[in-house]
């Protein structure tokens, strides 16, 4: 409580019958945003909470110092609504500016990693997967202690998409959109958490703990048994991050293939190739995906090659993996139990970008 | 003489041990080894990728598998009249290793697409690998 005497001289000020009191409410943090990403005066944390600065343009972070949105590749600038350095794909979209932001149409695209804007809406289970995200930064910025599962039950509107979610707890994540009424329409996907270190652990439902290797297979098998065939489109900073991290992909699938194009001289390249993560368990993210799918478009890719004067390559570029998820149930039954489950095959479609360098074979 | 009789009935045992060869050709959907009187097709499991190979006549593969295809997701394999070899997989998508029957030897095409009806045997799209055609 703070008390203003405005008087020229010292007069004693009474109070008669005050009474202050302190009702905490469950919301730790509401954020409002301008469509570009900058916050609204009505943005507030609650005091003794960590802010959570990831919850903006597809879960990118927010420094808070700079008030730029740190991407990977470049700074974005949401009071300026423009970038601060040169984009990278400036050839590919030669009409705009090269430091636009998301076409300069912030509701209907974003921008997650600065290297290039991001295609469409998304989808309701990639706000589930940002949102899960999301609760896995935050636990990294040591705030999970003041958290309980009945706290937060706010509605944040996201910028970036357009659309409006709602984080209910921590764990507990709910997923849906604002209809024409402004009601918030619950869809089917709801996911229950907890965060361990860095993997999350499946607490509720009727998936048992430990039966999948990371959180991004059970994904893949949650939607298969509920997400009735919904084709996914996935370019969230998690799943870039997680694309990223697959060593084998990286080094021996996409390496194989870009060394055998035997680039002499820097320029755009594009196309596909058949890509593999390595792995061909059930229960990992990985594992699920396999292979790249030649029938929706393998492991499609676009970007720079600069050669430099040692001969040796860097590349700049966007992937997607297209794929298929049909698991053979028959398999799953044999080793998740009795039951023998079924779903719905759905295309899945996975973007990132990476920068990879080829030394010449001496 | 008892020696002979003993090498008759190992013979004889092991003629019976041999595989009938009497298999028609069509749909693969399990592991296993598949023959008949032009091929033997092997079809089995490598650290959960699906493995294939065809052997001719002689003896000597003609097919091997040259991808990884995982077992936890759906394949199928399909002989057809002309002795092409499909393979469906979702995980990695459809080919046929065509035979050139002036050499003998096969060739793979991976197929960038859906498979449709038009773009497949009959008998292929009647069989329950039907599934994987759109």
């Amino acid at each position: 409580m703070y008390v203003s005497n405005e008087n020229p001289t010292l007069v004693d000020v009474y109070f008669d019958d005050v009474k202050m009191s302190y009702t905490p409410s469950n919301i730790l943090q509401s954020n409002e945003y301008y469509p570009y990403g900058l916050q609204t005066v009505n943005s507030w944390t609650r005091a003794s909470a960590t802010g959570n600065n990831f919850l903006a343009n597809a879960g990118t972070e927010l420094n808070t110092t700079s008030q730029l949105y740190a991407l990977e590749f470049r700074n974005y600038d949401p009071i300026l609504g423009r970038l601060h350095q040169v984009d990278p794909m400036a050839d590919k979209y030669a009409s705009l500016s090269p430091y636009h932001y998301s076409f300069n149409n912030p509701a209907t695209f974003t921008d997650a990693n600065g290297a290039d804007v991001l295609w469409g809406l998304y989808t309701r289970e990639e706000f589930a997967r940002a949102n899960m995200g999301r609760d896995q930064a935050w636990s990294h910025g040591g705030a999970t202690g003041d958290l309980s599962p009945e706290a937060m039950a706010e509605s944040v509107h996201s910028p970036s998409v357009g659309k409006w979610y709602r984080v209910s707890t921590v764990w507990q994540v709910e997923s849906g959109y604002r209809d024409a009424n402004n009601n918030f329409i619950h869809d089917q996907y709801y996911y229950s958490y907890n965060v361990v270190d860095t993997r999350m652990e499946y607490v509720e439902g009727e998936i048992q703990t430990g039966w999948f290797d990371d959180p991004q297979g059970e994904f893949f098998f949650n939607h298969w048994r509920n997400g009735n065939g919904q084709e996914l489109h996935l370019n969230s900073v998690e799943w870039h991050n997680y694309m990223k991290k697959n060593d084998y992909l990286a080094t021996v699938s996409i390496a194989t293939h870009l060394y055998g194009l035997n680039i002499k001289n820097s320029g755009w390249i594009k196309g596909s190739f058949h890509g593999e993560t390595g792995k061909s368990d059930w229960s990992s993210g990985y594992g699920m995906l396999n292979g790249s799918n030649a029938r929706v478009g393998d492991l499609e890719y676009f970007g720079y090659a600069y050669v430099h004067d040692t001969g040796s390559v860097s590349y700049l570029l966007s992937f997607t993996w297209n794929d298929i998820m049909d698991p053979n149930a028959a398999y799953l039954g044999d080793i998740i139990g009795a039951a023998l489950f079924s779903g719905t095959p759905y295309n899945v479609h996975i973007s990132w970008t990476d920068l990879i360098h080829i030394e010449p074979n001496k | 003489m008892k020696i002979n009789i003993a090498a008759i009935l190992i013979l004889a045992l092991q003629s019976c041990s041999e595989l009938t060869c009497d298999w028609s050709g069509g749909v693969i959907t399990d592991y296993g080894s598949y023959c008949n009187n032009d091929l033997k097709i092997k079809v089995y499991e490598d650290s959960n990728y699906l493995r294939y190979e065809v052997l001719n006549q002689k003896g000597n593969v003609v097919i091997k598998t040259d991808m990884n295809i995982s077992k936890f997701q759906r394949w199928g394999l399909f002989l057809d009249e002309q002795k092409n070899l499909w393979v469906l997989s979702s995980d990695v998508g459809d080919a046929v290793w065509k035979l050139d029957s002036s050499t003998g030897r096969y060739n793979k095409k991976m197929f960038h697409y859906y498979l449709t009806k038009d773009s497949v045997p009959r008998e292929l799209y009647n069989s329950k690998l039907k599934y994987f055609i759109k």
